[in-house]
This record gives structure tokens, sequence and C-alpha cells, in this order.
């Protein structure tokens, strides 16, 4: 039986922490994320597609100060979803989406759309496939995979994605590190 | 952290103090073009204009338009030398939006986190079993 303070134990926090992998494709387009929950896959379903459940995790590791302004699911074929939240100093960001494929609590398909500040959502969208699988006592294994749309406009791909910006900013910050003067 | 907003004068390419914007640096960085420019300059540390032309291809008066914006974002800095005005990468701007904007992975684990802590302290959920395993209560 392993040791409840063992690393690897999904029944601790630090345990499902240290499940977490998150891995960036090296040309920036796509990328997949895995994790243990500490709940059943029906709760953890919840959690991704109900506003009162969203609101509370969904602007973690923001810039302090940030607010959801805007938090609506409709979580079935066919249904939207739309998330709006400010950020101090710079202004909105906001993501659309649109649910293509639910299968509850399996499995959730939706195309998404990011666009900084005011603005329609154009171009199109990130893919996303995200899926629970019931794991040891009332855990669940979460997998999330999302594909970035080739940057047809140049101009609007960085808005279409949070990620690609910062993947774009990871990729320009080893240019310029490898570049720059010390000031 | 305050951020500063843009300054009147950024004319003075050697100022220390930072003007530039995240969201100045991100429009700067959101453009092919100029992406382009930034990594011409990776590659050939310190570049005039003409040298920045014959390189990427554009016209004069595109490159030096997207050369400004650069400088405004602090992507780049610029150095006159007579007549000559030679251009490299400048890591401020970069740094400015880092440190506004959490690091990719660094905001997804944040939010499994605070996910997890939602959902494995959740005492109220009536569901352990799902709907057809569900014994009914016999009354």
């Amino acid at each position: 039986m392993t040791s409840p303070n063992s690393p690897a134990d999904p029944s601790t926090l630090d345990g499902r922490r240290a499940t977490a992998k998150i891995e960036l494709s090296d040309d920036g387009s796509s990328y997949s994320c895995v994790r243990v929950f500490g709940a059943p896959p029906e709760r953890v379903f919840r959690a991704f597609t109900e506003p009162d459940d969203l609101r509370v995790w969904f602007p973690a590791g923001a810039p302090e100060g940030s607010e959801m302004t805007t938090c609506e699911s409709d979580p079935v074929i066919g249904g939207e979803y739309r998330y709006a939240m400010t950020i101090p100093g710079f202004g909105s960001m906001n993501w659309y989406g649109t649910y293509t494929g639910v299968d509850r609590p399996t499995r959730i398909d939706a195309e998404e759309w990011f666009v900084m500040g005011d603005g329609e959502p154009e171009g199109p969208p990130t893919r996303q496939t995200l899926t629970f699988e019931p794991i040891d006592a009332g855990h669940t294994l979460m997998t999330m995979q999302v594909d970035m749309p080739a940057p047809e406009d140049p101009e609007t791909f960085m808005e279409q994605s949070a990620s690609g910006l910062t993947s774009s900013l990871s990729t320009m910050d080893e240019l310029v590190s490898r570049s720059a003067d010390p000031a | 952290m305050t951020r500063t907003r843009l300054g009147a004068n950024t004319s003075d390419e050697h100022t220390a103090e930072r003007t530039e914007t995240a969201e100045q640096v991100l429009d700067a960085l959101g453009e092919r073009n100029r992406r382009r420019l930034l990594e011409l300059l990776h590659v050939q540390r310190e570049s005039t204009v003409t040298e920045l032309v014959e390189a990427s291809g554009m016209r004069q008066p595109q490159v030096s338009k997207h050369l400004k914006v650069l400088a405004e974002a602090a992507l780049v800095r610029v150095r006159a030398d007579g007549r000559h005005r030679h251009y490299r990468l400048d890591g401020r701007g970069l740094q400015t939006a880092h440190e506004w904007f959490g690091s990719f992975d660094d905001v997804w684990q944040a939010r499994f986190d605070a996910l997890d802590d939602l959902v494995a302290n959740d005492d109220s959920a009536p569901e352990r079993a799902t709907p057809d395993t569900r014994s009914q209560d016999p009354t």
C-alpha cells in the first residue's frame, strides 16, 4: 500500500499535482495537458462546463486584479460558451466557444475563438478535446488536446489564442535573450 | 507592480525609463512582418534599414514603419552613426510582456490546481455512483 505521504499518491493534492503534464508542440501550433483530479468524472465534467465552477478556477494564473465579467456555458452539442475577463492595465480577453461534441461525463469537443479586446471573433477556430476517465477510487484522469489554426492572417493569429501568444513570446524571448545587450 | 503608460517622449532611445506597455509589446509581436524583422536582427545582430530591406524583401517605408513600432515597444534599439541608423534587438519589451502575462504552463498549472481544490473538497455533490447504478431507497 502506498504511503499517504508519497508524492505519487493520487489521493493527495501533491500526488495529483505531480501528475500534471503540459506540453507544447515544437512549432507552437498545439498543446496537450494531462492531470489527475480528486473527484469522479461527472464532477470534473461539471467543473469544466458550469459557470459557477468556471468562475472559481478559470481566472487562476491571470494577472492580479483580473476579473471574469462574463461566464456562460451551454454544454450540449451545438451549444455555446462565452467567457470574458478584464485584466487591470490591459483591457479584456474574450473566449467564444461552440461545443461540437458532448459525451457526458467522458468527453467534450469544442471550437473556440479568442479575441483580445473588443471585436468579433473571426478566422478559423482552435479545436479542443477534453476526456475524463475514472481512475482509482473516485479520481479522474483528464486529457486535453488543443490544436491552434495555422496563421492564415498574421494580424489576427496572435489574437486567436492566448497560448499561441505565449508560445510566440517564449520563442521571441529565446531569440532576444541570446542577442540583446545587457542593459 | 504598476505599469507605466506610453509616455509623450519616445524619441530618446537611450532612456532608462520604460514607457512601453504590455499591450504595445503584444501588438508589436502580433504582426508577422515585424516578427520577421526580429528574426533577421537575431541573425545579423545589428542592421541598417537598407540591410533589412534587402534581407526581408519588404519595401523601405514598410520596414521603417515596422521598426518604429518595434522601437516604441522596446523590442529593438537604435544606434545612430553618421547618416546610418543601426538596429539591434532589445530585451526590455519582452520583459514587460512577461511580467504582465504569466508563462503558458504556469497559467494552466494554476487553473488545474484551483479546479482540483474546488472538486476534491466538494462534499455536497450527491453523485458518487453513476445514475444507472444508484440504488433506490427502500421506503
